[in-house]
Order: C-alpha cells, then structure tokens, then sequence
C-alpha cells in the first residue's frame, strides 16, 4: 500500500475515534439539572437538600458548575437534562439553533452597577467618560448597555467598557481602581457594601422593573420523551420557589452552605424585596424583549420565533393542576 | 534519438520533483483526509453538527471575518502581545539560564523558586496581573510572559548543562578569558538549542495567548473565541484555533529557516542523516 493511502486511512480512523465522543448519548436513567452559584438558583438547592425528587420517585441530580456557557455545552451533549441560565445566555443558545426551551423563570432582578464608596458616581448619567467593567455578551452586558442607553450614554462612546471573564476579576478591578464601575450580581454586590468599600449605583431593575434574570431550560429530546418527569419537576421546583420566598432566612442559610463563601446575614440582606426575588412565573413577551435587546446590540442576529424559545405549556400543566 | 533523450531528461525532471515535495504531499493528504472525513461526518449526521459544524462552514465563516477585517484586526492584536510577550521572556529567561548552568550555586539557590512557578498556569495569574499592571495591554503580556519564562530558564539551563565541558577547557587552557569562553565556546554550541527554545516558547506563547485575552482587552484572537463561546458561536470558536494553528505553522517553518542559516556548520550532523548517509553508503 502506498504511504499516501496509509496516511489516508489512518486519518479516516483517527478522526472517527475522535468524532465518536461528539455524539450526544439517548437518556436513559438518572436526570442530571446543572445549576451555577448565584442566588437565584436556590430553588434547586432546597429541592436537592429537601430530597423532593425522590420523594416525587425521581433519580435527579443537581450538579453545580461554574459557569454560564458549561451548563449549555453540558446540555448540549445531553450529560445535562435541565438547566438553570441567565435568560441571555439562554436566548444566545437558541439563536445558534441548539435543541432547547425556556421553561420557567428562576429569578427576577438582582444585577446593577457597584461603584466604590468614597470616589463612585452620583448616578448612570455620571459615568460619562469612565470605565465599567462587565462580561461581554453577558446578561451583565446587555443590561448595562440598556441601563446606560437610559441614561443618554452611548455605551460605545460616552464610557470605556472593560471586558472580563469572572464575576471576582470585575470586583477586583473595581476594589483596586482599575476600574471606576463594574457590572454586577447579588450576592456579589451586597457583600462589597457590607465590606465597606463598595456602594450599589443602580439595580437595572430601575430601568426595567422585575427583568428576567436566570430561567430553566431543557432539552428538547428529554421534554419530548419524558413530559411527565418534566412536569414534576417544574412542580417541585414551583414549591421550592414558593417555600425560599415564605422562608427568606432558612434560604439565606442553603445558599451559604452550597456557595460556602458569604455569611447568612448578608445573603439574607441580598434577598430583600428591592433587590431581586425568586420567581417561575414566565412570559414570552419578556424573553422575546430582552431577544429584542441582544439584536440591537449585535449579540444575534435576529429574534428566535417564540415557539423556539419558550415552551409554556408544562408549567401551565403545573400550575393548573395545583391543589 | 534526440527525442528520447530529452522524454528521459523530462521523466528524471518529473521524478526530482515528485521525490522533492513527497513528504509535503503527504502533509497535505494527511491534512485534506482529516478535512473531509470531518465535513462527511458532520454533513451526514454522524455527529450534530451543533457540536461539530461542517468545514466548509467553518471556511465560510473565517471568509467572512477576513472580509469584515475583524479576523485580521484580532490577529494583529494578538500577535503584539505574544511576539513582546515572549520577546520579553526571551531576554531574561536565557540569560538567567546559562547563568544557572554555569553556576551550580545559583541553581541550587533558584532551584526551589522555578519548581513552585514553574508549574503555575497562565490563568493562575490573572487576578495578580489585573492588579500589578492594571487593565489593558500590560497584563495580557505578563501572562504570555510568565506563561512561557519558566519553560525558557529550564530549557536553556538544560542546554547549557549539556555543552560539551572538553570544549570549554581547551579554550581556557589555550588562553580564554572566562567571559570569551562564554562568547565563543559556549553560546554558539548553545545556539541550536536556543533556536529549538525559540520554536517550543513561540508555541508555548500562543498557548498562553487565550488565557492572556481573558484579561480586560477588546481585540485579539482570544477575545474572538472568548466572545464566541458567550454566543454558541462554534465555528467561529474554530476559526480562531485554526488561525491560531495556521499562524504557529508560519512562525515554526520560518524559524526552521532561520536555524538552516544560522547554524550551517551543523548541516549533515543531525543523527537522522549520518544514519541515511550510512545506510546509503556501500
């Protein structure tokens, strides 16, 4: 044989070696939900540690990951059925045409601008010429730049957008004045208000009252075979929802021992009314407006249909069927 | 008869060529395998092409970025930081190599230092480097730079532990300075390795340069694939590795260049060509 066609031969058997991990499996078996730590994602914190999957007869796991895009990548391989997102990251996916639905809201809130105590500016409309940090094509991103356009600011010329990779280099840009803004979450932002050295500017919920933040999304596949599993645990993820609003200091006290960093009194000061709250209630017309808000800034580049987006139907099945 | 002698003289031209770019041919087979079976199995569903896009698309899309400049533009960026990155490293790490070499004491005093960094990886240094040089520029190129320094010190101060010591002691016996014998003896037997440094550190500055562009910058190649990844965006996430891949490729065969010229009293020393000569030889 000649040594071209050997090498050909080879590289076809290599690279069907290597393709043959690319191919996401069926699911069979354990359910598997990928959460990040943030606040918002309590529900499926108390769910796990409250055991009300296997007291509905379901095998789940929630499995915590520290970034937005893994929890995507992870689905998108099927290793992950359901998860939780920022509502953008979510929007971002579908519009590349990966098989998912939103099926339910996690939190509302909770994102805003930090500024240092001493020297930060008095309001939006005083940023003009700063620098702000934030992640580019975040949900951090896209509020800010919705938050500045409010303020007359044009996020492209009127201040100098800092990109960064994680929620602490933001921080620790601001802390050291490399920065004089930072785009933020909860329950990053309270905490540098407690330290002493960080102040709360804006929550974009000004600008936008009870905005989307995270929201639950699954698999087409899985929704498709297992609709009743699906619904079971948007029920149970419904209780959670409502049992961390009726019981802010036991839920303050989940997410300490899941993010095993911040202190319960300052996650409970986190979630107080006026700064975010956990919800599932979802509506397309704020999926499709924050979509709207990702074209404008050149994130997508086009607004997914609707049925693409959101499937309301098996949450509506849950909340229709609640005692 | 004339005519034949020169169908020969074409046939043994034909052959030269042939025998000349053989083992290009085979790259480029190698190459153009890997391609199509990777567009056959994305194009035929053997693989959701969410994950794996088809390479005809991942060409498209590069075409585009090129004709958009962004491609370019990013590509420039990021050249900057690596070529000042590891120019930077480059410069102190060989010198403090050799030093090491040549100085046991030394080594054994740095020696812990370099084993504790050494293994520290280039995303370990971003919050020091947001905060010792600020945002912008500066601290994409520390990262690239310490990404790559410590490799550099090993390296070279292997290399130097491996000069031929007879060599050193004739110049000195016949009457060297210590500082000429640095300069005639034990640099120019160094330089082969420095060059091979230079080719593995290049390599290793690419390497670095994502985790560089993680770091509050606005252009470059990592950003691109950065930013891409935020969006799904898997082609253009593959575009950025290609280019990168491409981008190595140059730099390595220039280098490779450089090394055939600046080493030239090393031509036909290599092992691989006494064993051919020998096996060639009667």
């Amino acid at each position: 044989m000649k040594s071209s066609a050997r090498v050909f031969l080879l590289a076809i058997g290599l690279t069907l070696m290597m393709l043959t991990g690319c191919t996401p499996p069926q699911h069979r078996g354990p359910i598997t939900i990928g959460v990040r730590t943030a606040n918002d994602h309590v529900p499926f914190y108390v769910a796990d540690r409250q055991q009300l999957y296997r007291q509905r007869g379901l095998d789940v796991t929630v499995r915590l990951v520290p970034g937005n895009t893994e929890i995507i990548e992870a689905l998108q391989r099927g290793d992950f059925q359901i998860g939780a997102v920022p509502v953008t990251t979510a929007i971002a996916a579908i519009a590349q045409g990966i098989p998912l639905h939103i099926v339910a809201m996690t939190g509302r809130g909770s994102d805003g601008l930090l500024v240092r105590q001493q020297d930060g500016a008095a309001d939006v409309a005083s940023l003009r010429g700063k620098k702000i940090a934030t992640i580019r094509a975040s949900i951090l991103d896209v509020l800010l730049r919705y938050t500045l356009e409010q303020a007359g600011l044009d996020p492209e010329r009127d201040v100098e957008l800092v990109y960064m990779a994680k929620l602490g280099d933001l921080i620790s840009a601001l802390k050291t004045y490399q920065v004089d803004a930072c785009s933020n979450t909860e329950p990053f932002m309270t905490d540098a208000e407690r330290q002493g050295w960080g102040r709360i500017l804006t929550y974009y919920t000004a600008d936008w009252p009870d905005h989307p933040c995270c929201v639950v999304v699954v698999r087409d596949d899985f929704a498709r075979q297992n609709p009743r599993a699906l619904r079971d645990i948007l029920a149970i993820h419904c209780a959670a929802v409502e049992w961390s609003n009726e019981h802010l200091d036991e839920t303050a006290q989940v997410i300490t021992d899941y993010l095993q960093t911040f202190d319960p009194d300052m996650v409970r000061n986190s979630l107080d009314r006026s700064r975010m709250f956990i919800d599932y209630h979802l509506q397309t017309e704020e999926i499709e407006r924050m979509a709207g808000l990702m074209v404008a800034q050149g994130l997508i580049s086009s607004i997914p249909p609707a049925d693409r987006l959101v499937d309301l139907a098996p949450l509506s099945d849950v909340l229709k069927n609640r005692p | 008869m004339s005519t034949l002698r020169s169908m020969m003289g074409a046939w043994s031209r034909l052959r030269h060529i042939h025998v000349r770019w053989r083992p290009w041919g085979s790259r480029w087979v190698l190459l153009l395998a890997l391609a199509m079976v990777w567009e056959l199995v994305s194009r035929l569903a053997l693989v959701d092409p969410l994950l794996l896009p088809p390479f005809t698309g991942v060409l498209s899309r590069g075409w585009e970025l090129s004709l958009s400049g962004r491609l370019a533009g990013d590509l420039l960026a990021s050249a900057w930081r690596v070529l000042l990155g590891f120019a930077l490293a480059a410069l102190l790490a060989n010198p403090v190599g050799i030093a090491l070499g040549l100085y046991p004491a030394i080594e054994d005093l740095m020696s812990t230092l370099l084993s504790v960094l050494r293994p520290l990886s280039p995303p370990a240094w971003i919050p020091l480097a947001i905060l010792w040089f600020g945002i912008g520029d500066a601290p994409a190129v520390f990262i690239i730079f310490v990404g790559t320094f410590f490799s550099l010190v090993i390296g070279t101060l292997a290399a130097t532990k491996a000069v031929d010591s007879q060599l050193i002691k004739v110049a000195l016996t016949m009457g060297a300075s210590r500082w000429q014998s640095v300069c005639h003896v034990i640099l120019p037997s160094l330089l082969p390795a420095l060059i091979t440094q230079v080719r593995l550190g290049l390599g290793l500055a690419w390497m670095c340069v994502i985790a560089a562009e993680m770091v509050a910058v606005r252009r470059g190649i990592g950003f691109l694939m950065i930013e891409a990844r935020n969006l799904f965006r898997t082609e253009d996430v593959i575009v950025g590795m290609i280019t990168i891949g491409l981008v190595g490729l140059c730099t390595d065969r220039l280098l490779i260049g450089v090394e055939r010229v600046l080493c030239r009293w090393r031509a036909g020393l290599a092992p691989s060509q006494l064993y051919v000569r020998r096996e060639r030889s009667p």
